[in-house]
């Protein structure tokens, strides 16, 4: 998969209008980080592109249910009651301890957490446990909400860095409060404001 | 009425008898494969519920009248089709049906439906879904749900074999014990009841807590 193509989406809860002639592409080696303010639609627009929800209208072309997405959401979604190394394992089979380790030690964590749950680690442990999710998960496109959430300066600019490699081969569209995310993972940031009309 | 010390007496008395393994061991054993049996089925029937929401309808209602029916009227109904010895296995799993069913049930309808994404969005397989999905949402209904419904099949089991009176049974010596008035005898066996039901309960305990210590509800 190359691109990512959205036109004139359109989506409301109800009778609230979230999304309005939504137009967005995303293409592989150009990712994008879209920023906007909080509550302007940007989950919404990942849980429509996963198709999670139906839009009202307009189209979204260059994903099916074939296409292999790696998903960072809001929350970190780790499944609770098995080790972190299974959590990674369970996204790529052929994935090793050795491995497993080097994956964590580039995101600033220690190997001897692998055999932990995510429920005995911290919030910013498990941010980085779902990121090294995302990123040994062999996919065709990148969607990503606010990866780097509640990440300490240090930590963070080694997530930026993998992160940074992992979206260089496939297309992405990561969501950030922070226009510096874009500049350090060499992405193009682009507004939500600019890219649909006011609600 | 017998002292304390009769009762201890004849408890003792009761241990040295030739088939008093026999006679425990006959109960112990039934019972449990209808615990078993009821535990088994009762999670087969909730996963089938879950998916299809009619068989849930359906069950509903024969559900709800189990758990309401004394055991005393089942026993007695099913005296009519089902062998003295066969009874205890039959109400200790008609006991336990209901109750597991309706706690798995609980536990699927409780499902994290943000991890069910996450699962299709990594192309998790069926069975691996199962394991980090389902499985922590059924297993903490399933383990509290599983302790009760064992007293519940040890305690209805015997009041099924002191009115079904089956040969070498716990009931059935009970039941002798009250036509013949040997209150002695009548408490030392309720003693072994309930000691049996403890130790029953502890074994199950610890056998829950070294298989799947990671499911229960203490480990949240």
């Amino acid at each position: 998969m190359d691109k990512l193509q959205i036109k004139g989406l359109c989506f409301s809860y109800g009778e609230e209008p979230i999304l309005n002639n939504l137009n967005l592409t995303v293409e592989k080696g150009k990712p994008l980080v879209l920023l906007g303010k909080s509550g302007i639609g940007k989950t919404t627009l990942l849980n429509l592109i996963l198709g999670f929800i139906k839009p009202n209208s307009g189209e979204i072309s260059g994903i099916d249910e074939t296409t292999r997405v790696s998903v960072m959401y809001q929350e970190d979604r780790l499944f609770p009651q098995i080790s972190v190394y299974k959590n990674l394992k369970l996204v790529k089979k052929e994935l090793n301890l050795n491995e497993a380790g080097k994956l964590l030690s580039e995101l600033g964590l220690e190997k001897n957490i692998l055999n932990k749950l995510p429920g005995e680690l911290s919030g910013g442990m498990r941010r980085r446990i779902a990121l090294a999710r995302c990123l040994i998960f062999p996919a065709e496109l990148v969607l990503m909400d606010e990866p780097f959430k509640g990440l300490d300066i240090e930590s963070r600019k080694k997530c930026l860095g993998a992160v940074k490699k992992y979206i260089a081969e496939r297309p992405a569209l990561i969501i950030s409060h922070d226009p510096h995310d874009a500049e350090a993972i060499g992405a193009e940031t682009v507004r939500m404001e600019d890219i649909a009309e006011n609600r | 009425m017998a002292s304390p010390f009769a009762v201890w007496k004849k408890l003792t008395e009761l241990v040295k008898m030739s088939n008093f393994w026999l006679i425990i061991g006959s109960s112990f054993f039934r019972i449990m494969a209808g615990f078993l049996l009821g535990l088994v089925c009762g999670i087969i029937l909730a996963v089938i519920s879950a998916r299809w929401k009619a068989v849930y309808k359906i069950l509903q209602l024969p559900m709800s009248i189990i758990k309401a029916t004394p055991v005393a009227s089942f026993v007695i109904l099913a005296l009519v089709w089902i062998s003295g010895k066969r009874l205890s296995t039959f109400i200790s799993f008609i006991m336990v049906l209901p109750m597991v069913w309706s706690a798995v049930y609980t536990g699927i309808a409780c499902v994290d439906t943000k991890l069910l994404e996450t699962a299709k969005t990594f192309r998790l397989s069926k069975l691996h879904t199962v394991e980090a999905v389902y499985l922590p949402a059924i297993m903490p209904h399933l383990l509290s749900v599983s302790r009760v419904a064992l007293g519940f099949a040890w305690k209805s089991g015997i009041a099924g074999e002191v009115i079904a009176i089956p040969k070498n049974t716990i009931g059935s010596q009970l039941h002798n014990a009250k036509v013949y008035l040997n209150t002695d005898e009548l408490f030392a066996w309720t003693a072994v009841i309930v000691i049996l039901s403890v130790i029953i309960e502890k074994l199950f305990n610890i056998l829950m807590k070294r298989a799947l210590g990671r499911w229960s509800s203490e480990n949240g």
